[in-house]
């Protein structure tokens, strides 16, 4: 089954089984290794990508059930080093990321709260983004949103 | 900028010029005596544009490594940050970490075992171009200074780049002792400066293990037996082989791997399998056969002592116990405290679940994926794929989280013997989160039962610590230290730093035959609830204030920098602030790895809740390369730790670990991370690695906290079992 897709911008044929999840379509068949797969049920958000500008856990969502045309975002779709997403620039600076593996998953989740609520307080944040990180470093990707909403005076 | 290439050897691609490429078996090489000869490698590599690649020599697992190694080299060298950029490592015995004599990522060794060696990398070079522009100029290298990738004679004006000097000073013998700069110059080390690998992480270009890629690479997927051990008597996999993707179906360690065109095929094959095999060694564990054989253990097994050491002088002395003296402290004692503390299986839990990768190709075997142990791993692939091992390049991509897991070489075994059946193609073997879980080699459930003989005023007189469960050592089949019980379960069962008489450590075996393994902290992450619960319930019981206890208990040479953050810690926390009701402190102290550590909890306790208001905690792990990673290293290992503290558990059932997904392993998230405040000790002393003393303090703080609060005393763990939370 071929599913069309427009991906990041660019619309593409995703060849694969209509029970696939979208995580491993973008990964085994574009090679859109950014989001992660770290528990494969909907649990850890290490996956998150935006399906037609909405977080989606793509774990969770069969490629067969994805909307033919939808349009999807993922981490290499977000920013780039000369274009980067203002969360991309306030991770780097406030240092968030350690190992790194959830962190493509957290600025996704993160992305989509900022389009919904602009500036949002340390609780909307808790409330919002329940990604896993186990590396602990939750303390920092809240200051980098808030860095990121213009919450923060510049350091 | 120039892109360095090196050969599957680590030297730079023959014919490319005009660069300098320097590198020794730092374990040694560099500081050996003058003459002795120097083989040039890969640590670093300049090139004619100027830009320098320096390799990192240990894994990057989210601590910092790459960054901090580079730093040592690049500040010696005097180069423009901005011009470095930092590789990955290959298994290479050049790469050996001088400390333990082998290239591994474990223990807290990277930092504090290539400090010197990596700055004399980076000053030799140095030196070697400064020579090369003395030569280039004709003049007296006195008058020459190093700056910023150029070398300047002050007295003509002149400058040249490094990258014009490169080759000239390739050719030059490398200096055995070069000069080392004075902390006080140091330009990077000490700075918070933002890693280099933070970019690839916030794209989504970093490469994890999973995400290496290839054309015609193909996906192993498992189907394993419950426990390693588990002998196979059949395997179906008539479904299996016809369904897409698949292409073929290999026996490996403990099952078989599914070899398809994706992950997505090779998964659903291999939950197709059905495997027989014979009962588990572990087939009748459960929690209560556990805890049945420690209660057993205690009494019945021989006990295994552990040597108290002597801070106290220099160079410290060991102490064997007085087996009769501490039975006469606990006989004659005015009273008695018997204390009992339960710790469960744990699981690491990485974000990425376990993954590597092989190619096996005429021209040898190519192992890549995100391993702690690279020197392990590539003895393993040669012997199973019968290779020399100069046929054999293990290469580290990023590690999504390793905790001790990834130190481990099963998951790699079990990627090479797919490779090896799938000739000219790259396999990547994924396992499930699942198996992840399930297969996991877990920190060990631990028992302790601790004695403390007290004076009728109040003094400690003995001492008489127990713990009971598995040898990590053993199931790791490391060679035991003969008349010593494993430091891995044992070590520092009750502070020795603790001044007071008649100290007994003991370890009682028992072999449960569940896979166990090291876990952040090892020892320390059951040991420092066990003693510094001990310590609290004993200035509980003694009706002394438990800071000031453990201040006086300290009293003597040798603690200073333990009880300056232990001072530290409790100023943080206001411990002699008055206290609202329902509300308690703690503190607890540690120290690993050369590095000291003090934490403090306030908690607020209302009948089965319970609320942390405050964690901080004081460390002091000598001279800071980089201040906002270490804090990044110590909070996270708190976190890491708040979760073994509230619900981290892995119960056994039917001989199986009743977690399969994070669903039963629950995590923290933003939401439930209290305030924590780190404050960083920095020093003089030589530096030591900080990924594990603040990650065990985490339970004995938040619990003496608790005990303060309300009188209740929590002595097992995790603490959802006493408390809704
Ligand atoms: S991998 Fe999708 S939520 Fe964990
Ligand atoms: S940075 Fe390692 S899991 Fe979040």
């Amino acid at each position: 089954m071929a599913q069309e897709l427009n991906v990041n911008g660019r619309n593409r044929k995703l060849d694969g089984d209509g029970d696939m999840p979208l995580l491993w379509a973008l990964r085994d068949l574009l090679h859109l290794t950014g989001a992660k797969y770290g528990c494969g049920i909907g649990l850890c958000g290490a996956c998150t990508v935006h399906v037609n500008g909405e977080a989606v856990r793509a774990c969770m969502m069969q490629l067969g059930d994805v909307p033919p045309g939808s349009r999807i975002t993922t981490i290499e779709g977000l920013g780039t080093p000369d274009k980067p997403h203002p969360l991309q620039t306030a991770w780097i600076v406030e240092q968030v990321p350690q190992c790194g593996f959830c962190q493509t998953g957290m600025i996704m989740a993160a992305a989509a709260l900022l389009k919904e609520t602009p500036k949002p307080s340390e609780s909307e944040i808790g409330g919002a983004i329940s990604n896993i990180c186990r590396c602990g470093t939750y303390s920092r990707v809240v200051k980098a949103i808030q860095r990121a909403a213009g919450q923060l005076s510049k350091a | 900028m120039t892109d360095i290439v090196f050969t599957r050897r680590g030297f730079i691609k023959a014919g490319a010029l005009g660069v300098l490429v320097l590198g020794t078996d730092i374990s040694g090489a560099v500081a050996q005596a003058p003459g002795a000869a120097v083989e040039l490698g890969a640590y670093l590599g300049i090139a004619e544009d100027g830009a320098v690649t320096i390799v990192s020599p240990a894994s990057e697992m989210g601590q910092g490594a790459y960054d901090a190694l580079a730093r040592m080299v690049a500040e010696e060298l005097e180069c423009a940050w901005d011009s470095v950029s930092v590789r990955a490592p290959w298994a290479d015995e050049r790469f050996r970490n001088p400390l333990s004599k082998i290239q591994r990522t474990v223990n807290s060794e990277t930092i504090s075992g290539y400090y010197s060696p990596l700055r004399k990398v980076g000053a030799a070079a140095r030196e070697m171009l400064i020579s090369a522009a003395a030569q280039h100029w004709g003049v007296d290298p006195a008058g020459l200074t190093a700056t910023q990738g150029r070398i300047a004679h002050a007295a003509s004006g002149r400058s040249i780049s490094y990258g014009q000097l490169a080759a000239a000073a390739a050719a030059l013998p490398v200096p055995s002792e070069p000069k080392l700069k004075a902390a006080k110059d140091f330009k990077l080390i000490g700075k918070a400066i933002p890693r280099k690998d933070l970019s690839a992480k916030v794209f989504g270009t970093a490469e994890f293990g999973a995400d290496i890629f290839e054309p015609g690479m193909l996906t192993a997927m498992l189907s394993l037996a419950p426990h390693p051990m588990c002998k196979i008597t059949h395997v179906d996999s008539a479904k299996a082989q016809t369904m897409p993707g698949v292409i073929k179906i290999v026996p490996v360690d403990g099952g078989v791997a599914v070899i398809a065109d994706n992950f997505w095929h090779a998964r659903k094959a291999s939950e197709a399998i059905v495997l027989e095999y014979e009962a588990a060694p572990t087939a009748e564990l459960s929690d209560d056969v556990i805890a049945d054989r420690f209660s057993k253990a205690l009494i019945e097994v021989p006990g295994q002592t552990f040597p108290e050491t002597d801070f106290s002088v220099f160079p410290p002395k060991m102490i064997q116990p007085d087996r009769p003296q501490v039975a006469k402290a606990l006989e004659s004692a005015a009273s008695v405290l018997d204390m009992t503390y339960d710790v469960p299986h744990l699981a690491h839990a990485a974000m990425e679940p376990l993954v590597c990768s092989a190619k096996l190709t005429p021209e040898g075997l190519l192992v890549r994926g995100p391993l702690q142990a690279p020197e392990v791993s590539r003895q393993v692939a040669a012997d199973i794929a019968a290779l020399p091992l100069d046929k054999v390049r293990v290469e580290m991509t990023f590690l999504g989280g390793a905790f001790g897991r990834k130190w481990a070489t099963d998951f790699v075994r079990i990627a090479v013997q797919a490779a090896i059946a799938m000739p000219g193609r790259m396999v990547r073997t994924m396992w499930t989160r699942e198996q992840d879980f399930t297969m996991d080699q877990f920190r060990p459930a631990f028992r302790a039962r601790i004695r403390a003989a007290l004076s009728d005023t109040g003094e400690i007189a003995g001492m008489h610590s127990q713990i009971t469960g598995p040898s990590i050592w053993r199931y790791q089949k490391k060679k035991q230290i003969p008349g010593m019980a494993d430091p891995s379960v044992a070590a520092m069962l009750i502070y020795d730093r603790y001044k007071f008489p008649n100290k007994l450590m003991e370890f009682h075996e028992v072999e449960l035959g569940i896979p166990a393994g090291y876990w952040r902290s090892v020892t320390l992450s059951q040991v420092a609830f066990f003693a510094e619960s001990a310590i609290d319930e004993i200035a509980v019981a003694t009706k002394q204030d438990a800071y000031t206890l453990r201040r006086n208990l300290l009293s003597g040479p040798g603690h200073g920098r333990l009880v300056a953050v232990m001072d530290k810690a409790a100023a943080m926390i206001g411990w002699e602030n008055p206290r609202q009701p329902n509300v308690g402190r703690g503190i607890a102290i540690a120290y690993g790895a050369d590095s000291f550590c003090a934490m403090a909890a306030e908690v607020e306790v209302t009948e089965r809740m319970f609320n942390i208001r405050r964690l901080v905690c004081a460390f002091d792990c000598g001279r800071i390369i980089d201040p906002s990673s270490l804090e990044a290293q110590i909070s996270g290992g708190i976190v890491f730790g708040l979760q073994a503290t509230l619900w981290g558990e892995v119960p056994f059932a039917d001989g199986r670990p009743q977690v399969q997904n994070f669903g039963e392993f629950r995590m923290p998230l933003i939401s439930d991370i209290p305030p924590i405040d780190v404050h960083l000790v920095d020093s003089d002393h030589p530096p030591a690695g900080a990924g594990e003393a603040s990650t065990p303090l985490v339970a004995p703080a938040i619990c003496n906290a608790i005990a303060q609060a309300n009188g209740t005393r929590i002595r097992r763990l995790p603490l959802s079992k006493s408390f809704d939370i």
